[in-house]
């Protein structure tokens, strides 16, 4: 039998360099796990986050080499073409590692505020980050099924770790059912596509459809498709398979909430369109019978229009991010509605914007986590009163996030709704920029309430606004906060990494 | 002639100046009240010398932009942090700066909690409008517009009325909402650019002008650049928000807000709406002007039946700014010159309003007309002031005003391009008629008569301070009444090439879009017909 | 059928049947058949996960919907035309399925657990607290 066994036994020393930042972290989780359960008194715990940002940074650094030149010839598919470094990887890498370190930084003192202050949260997240940087770097659907499994069920433990708080339990719960069917979704959409090409690896796909193409009429590759969208779809949160994510995010301990929204999205999204662009499509040629543009583009409309009319009637803050969550899912996917007719314009539009979302997502969470405690702290809207003035700090840095969210300029929320309205107006579907942009007019209502509450109105009776003591989650704040403003004023670089990443997407091969 | 790198960075630097005030503020602690106060109005009256310092240095440009950068800023979008000045926008400039520290020195004593907060707003929103004014890319130009929203939202919804909150949303979602569809239009404009040097789009001014677009997107994008200006304005049906947001506004904000944000929808028509879609806009002027006239005179008849000073006087601007749009509309040198003109006056003189409003309301702590009533007796000094302001604002000979609306009423009749020109300066001659009548009828109903509510007579006359700053405003007042030359020798040459060159394009773009029709009209006719063999 | 569910499927005529294959008609077993079981399995499964209100079943439900899965890459693995049987893609994925759905079970069942310890219940009408 010739394949994979063959193929693994040539691997050569650049197959293993390739995957060098994904092994780092993955050894730090291993490593963590090992550490935990020596740990016996949980007030000392917190160490085993500060070894997990080591790790984390490790491998950021590794990243950095590859990407300045230590990897030649990028795009080269390793690891019997089930991998490949790519600009894309080594980017997304960055993304994820500073995302795992964000969250972890929220986490430190939080963490013990809520009462959970178990070791495995550090290995659950370094798990979790590994297996994203798995998920964008293969180009094999195997590869990528097991990278997305490795996300996900970390995830899922991560959710319900308040596991005495009913909230948590059941956002876990009900994360784990939806996660399990989305997979359920994508793996049949694997095996479709598989019957109808005989391969799994993308750039197979592609050639076959290539080779074979009259399969714009093959209903066995369009129903694969179909199945993939609708598994991947669940993972970011595209209406119609949007239900689960206010009630996941409200439930999960606020730094993991983040961390989902950040880097889930992010490696969905980027996923989804090295799935789509590098197997489904070639040329301007998509291999379905309507072309994935379209679909997408109604999902798009549709997930706008439920998340942000669903957070204008939301009272609960924590909540209300949720549905903007899935609001600016919508965004992004018009980004990738595009990508069929405006190439790498559209997908550097949903990769530059789901990197901003990150991170205007932790500026956002990481307020709420700020002021999250065992029993209340603020939730409602009405709880931010004059926290402009009891708080500066907090307030601020949530003014910042809510305009950025809103895409008012000069935040990376504005630059990245720019770059998508581009995308769609470049593949001539202006509809769809002119949909986006009456979904922000609504948008702002919402995000301009928390504004007004905090700055605009003051507390009947003087509230207790002390946000949790923590210098790592207000140095994460900070970060995020600058880098939300200082990417959207000086984007040139950003800009720069992202379209190297995703231009020889699109180049004829 | 070699200039100095200060010299040719003066535009920007004007415009940070402000910002850097605005960060200082936000750096001085909040007990500090006096430290505050003070450097904002250094630093605003920095920027007011640096503007003058241009305004001595500008000659004449009319072949290209005064004190023009252009640096890259994000190559990607072909965007670049280029500005200049012309004609058009040196004198809007100067408002913006010649206003500020006025504004500032004006609310040493309204504003006394959380100045800091309010000097850094103030500093912004300064900084912000004299970007946009100076901006000539149209991205850093929808940077700088957006970002002017968040120190007015703050300014009215802290600072402002008991009802400041509904009016700063409404304020915020209005304007909002113009400009995202001309967000759209922007995207579409700057994807059919092209920069000769890069061979890329390109969102400079310079390449908008020439698109190459159906007469349909033409249309469309002028469509949503106008509304997104004519909310600004504010023109007729989209003036809803003014009122509310002026008669919470604290009275600061109202100057500004009167005073430089609204003349930036009036910019934005002369800077981008109009030289991009000159077919568009000259199809479209008759709509322009009829809503202007409406404006003007439905403004005129609303002020009349207000019983609250500072809401007469925000009606009395709807129908001021529809002399402007009519001006512009009219498409000629002397229209156009005289709306520009007329956007300075109704700067000074509306403002000076709202600050003689704001003294009166510190006293008397309200603004009801029939709360008043024969004040001049009482505040001597105050009723000289204010008689002055309220001539300027009904445009009497030898005030500012007289001059700004003659020169829109000649041009507008004198108009070739625009159609009724002649029965629209005949009806937009009646506004001028109401407006001193609400005018002269609120004056009187305060200031003239009896003194008829006792309580009034415990009110001082203006102090040391608020003299100081009404001065140069009634200064102002009579200079552009008396001598407008200097100010209009520097932005005729501009206005001129502006009228030429959109009038020109505009026939050229006829012509392509005729031509384009034509084909396009060809197939569509032909079709039926291969039918029916 | 079979041959109907080639002409749906838009497969060759002539596939490679299994089994012993001396039959014909209806007892003819292939690929369609083996795709009809996992397509019908899949429903099953799909249809469990959104109508069934015991958690435990809904679990055996994303169970099920895996197996399915399994049964249709070891089907095309067997039975497909062209590169399928040239590689053994479609049975190491079966693999790696079924070692993830025991993981998946493993997390599931313990998250299962907690929420009963703290509520008594498995039915996930009752598990609302979020929508309030």
């Amino acid at each position: 039998m010739p394949g994979m066994f063959s193929e693994l036994a040539k691997l050569d020393n650049w197959s293993q360099w390739s995957i060098a930042p994904m092994a780092i972290v993955f050894a730090g989780a291993v490593a963590t796990t090992l550490i935990a359960g020596f740990v016996k008194d949980s007030t000392r715990r917190s160490f085993i986050g500060q070894i997990s940002i080591f790790c984390l940074a490790i491998a950021a650094a590794v990243n950095y080499v590859q990407w300045t030149g230590g990897w030649q010839d990028p795009g080269r598919l390793v690891w019997a073409g089930s991998m490949t470094l790519d600009y894309l990887t080594m980017l997304m890498n960055f993304v994820f590692i500073g995302c795992a370190i964000l969250a972890i930084l929220i986490s430190l003192n939080t963490i013990s505020e809520l009462g959970i202050e178990y070791g495995e949260f550090y290995p659950l997240i370094l798990f979790a980050t590994g297996g994203m940087m798995c998920m964008v770097q293969a180009t094999d659907l195997l590869m990528i099924f097991i990278g997305l499994e490795v996300m996900s069920i970390p995830l899922y433990i991560m959710c319900g770790m308040r596991r005495s708080q009913d909230r948590s339990a059941e956002s876990s719960l009900k994360y784990f059912i939806l996660g399990a069917l989305a997979a359920g979704f994508l793996l049949y959409g694997v095996a479709l596509t598989y019957g109808a090409t005989g391969v799994t690896s993308l750039h197979g796909i592609q050639r076959w459809t290539m080779e074979n193409g009259g399969l714009a009429a093959n209903p066995l590759l369009t129903a694969g498709l179909a199945l993939i969208l609708a598994g991947f779809a669940f993972k970011i949160a595209l209406a119609p398979f949007h239900m689960w994510t206010p009630d996941v995010y409200e439930g999960a301990p606020t730094f993991v909430t983040a961390f989902m929204s950040a880097a889930v999205k992010a490696a969905g999204f980027v996923t989804l369109f090295r799935i789509l662009v590098t197997g489904f499509f070639q040329n301007g040629y998509t291999a379905s019978l309507v072309g994935w543009g379209e679909i997408i583009a109604i999902l798009a409309v549709l997930t706008m229009t439920i998340g942000n009319f669903s957070a204008l009637v939301t009272k609960n803050v924590k909540r209300m991010l949720a549905w903007s969550s899935v609001a600016h899912a919508g965004y992004a996917a018009v980004g990738l509605a595009a990508a069929p007719a405006a190439g790498a314009d559209g997908v550097g539009g949903v990769l530059f914007y789901v990197i901003g979302y990150a991170l205007t997502s932790f500026v956002s969470f990481g307020v709420v986590a700020a002021f999250e405690k065992q029993n209340g702290g603020l939730s409602q809207v009405e709880d931010y009163r004059g926290l402009g003035y009891s708080q500066p700090f907090y307030a601020f840095a949530m003014t910042v996030a809510m305009f950025a969210l809103a895409g008012i300029p000069p935040t990376v929320g504005f630059l990245g709704k720019w770059y998508v309205f581009k995308a769609a107006v470049e593949a001539n579907i202006t509809w769809l920029a002119v949909i986006g942009v009456l979904n922000s007019l609504v948008s702002v209502y919402y995000y301009l309430r928390v504004v007004v509450a905090m700055y605009l109105e003051s507390p009947e009776e003087q509230a207790e606004q002390e946000p949790i003591k923590s210098s790592a989650l207000w140095l994460a704040v900070l970060i995020s906060t600058v880098l939300t403003i200082g990417v959207g004023l000086f984007p040139k670089k950003p800009l720069g990494a992202v379209e190297k990443s995703v231009s020889p997407m699109f180049v004829k091969k | 002639m070699n200039m100095t790198w200060f010299e040719q960075n003066l535009a920007s630097i004007v415009a940070f100046v402000p910002l850097l005030g605005a960060i200082c503020a936000l750096l001085i602690p909040a007990e500090e009240k006096g430290v505050s106060r003070w450097s904002a109005f250094f630093f605003s009256m920095l920027a007011f010398v640096m503007s003058l310092w241009m305004f001595a240095a500008y000659r004449d440009y009319s072949s290209s932009m005064a004190f023009e950068v252009r640096k890259e800023w994000i190559p990607a979008f072909g965007v670049s942090y280029h500005v200049g000045v012309d004609g058009i926008s040196l004198l809007l400039v100067m408002l913006t700066t010649f206003l500020t520290p006025i504004v500032v020195l004006s609310t040493f004593r309204a504003v006394d909690e959380k100045v800091n907060l309010y000097m850094f707003c103030m500093l912004f929103l300064e900084a912000c409008m004299l970007g946009s004014l100076i901006a000539l890319d149209v991205f850093l130009f929808y940077v700088f517009w957006e970002l002017m929203l968040i120190p007015m939202f703050i300014l009215i919804g802290v600072f402002g009325g008991d009802n400041r909150i509904y009016a700063t949303i409404k304020f915020f979602l209005f304007t909002f909402a113009g400009s995202l569809l001309m967000l759209v239009a922007i995207l579409y404009a700057y994807l059919h650019s092209t920069d000769p040097l890069t061979g890329g789009h390109s969102t400079s001014i310079y390449h908008l002008v020439n698109l190459n677009i159906s007469p349909n997107a033409q249309m469309l994008c002028f469509l949503a650049f106008s509304l997104a200006f004519a909310i600004k304005v504010p023109m007729f049906p989209f003036h809803t928000w003014l009122p509310d947001a002026h008669v919470q506004a604290p009275t600061g904000g109202s100057v500004i807000l009167a005073g430089v944000l609204l003349k930036l929808g009036v910019y934005g028509f002369m800077r981008f709406a109009i030289p991009m879609f000159p077919a568009a806009a000259m199809k479209f002027m008759p709509v322009i002007a009829a809503l202007s006239v409406v404006g003007v005179i439905y403004g005129a008849l609303v002020a009349m039946v207000q019983n609250d000073i500072k809401k007469l006087v925000a009606y009395s601007s709807v129908s001021h700014l529809g002399f402007v749009m009519l001006g512009l509309a009219a498409m000629t040198v002397t229209g156009v010159t005289g709306a520009l003109y007329q956007s300075i006056n109704h700067g000074v003189s509306t403002g000076a309003l709202f600050l003689i409003v704001g003294i009166i309301y510190e006293r008397a702590h309200t603004r009801e007309i029939a709360h008043f009533g024969g004040l001049a007796k009482l505040l001597p000094f105050f009723a000289a002031v204010f008689l002055v302001v309220t001539l300027s604002s009904i445009a009497l000979p030898v005030t500012n005003g007289f001059i700004g609306e003659f020169m829109i009423l000649i041009g507008t009749f004198a108009s070739g391009t625009l159609k009724h020109a002649k029965i629209m300066t005949a009806l937009a001659s009646t506004g001028v008629v109401l407006g001193a009548v609400y005018m002269l009828w609120m004056y009187q109903r305060v200031m003239l008569g009896p003194v008829t509510n006792e309580e009034n007579r415990g009110l001082e006359d203006m102090n040391l301070r608020e003299m100081l700053y009404m001065a140069p405003v009634i200064a102002m007042i009579f200079i552009m009444g008396l001598f407008p030359e200097p100010f209009l020798r520097k932005v005729e040459p501009s206005v001129n090439k502006f009228v030429n060159q959109v009038t020109s394009r505009a026939k050229e773009v006829e012509e392509a879009n005729a031509r384009w029709n034509e084909e396009h009209g060809v197939k569509t006719a032909k079709a039926p017909e291969d039918g029916n063999h | 059928m079979g041959d109907l569910i080639n002409q749906i499927l838009n497969l060759p005529k002539d596939l490679p049947l299994g089994g012993g294959g001396s039959g014909g008609g209806l007892f003819r077993i292939g690929l369609a058949h083996y795709i009809a079981l996992s397509a019908i399995l899949f429903s099953v499964g799909a249809l469990g996960v959104m109508i069934r209100r015991n958690v435990i079943t809904v679990l055996m439900s994303v169970e099920l919907m895996l197996n399915a899965v399994n049964v249709a890459f070891i089907a095309f693995n067997r039975f497909g035309t062209g590169i399928h049987t040239q590689n053994s893609h479609g049975q190491i994925f079966a693999f790696f399925v079924m070692a993830v759905a025991a993981a998946e079970a493993a997390v599931g069942l313990a998250i299962i657990i907690n929420v009963f310890r703290l509520r008594e219940t498995v039915n996930v009408d009752e598990l609302d607290v979020l929508k309030h």
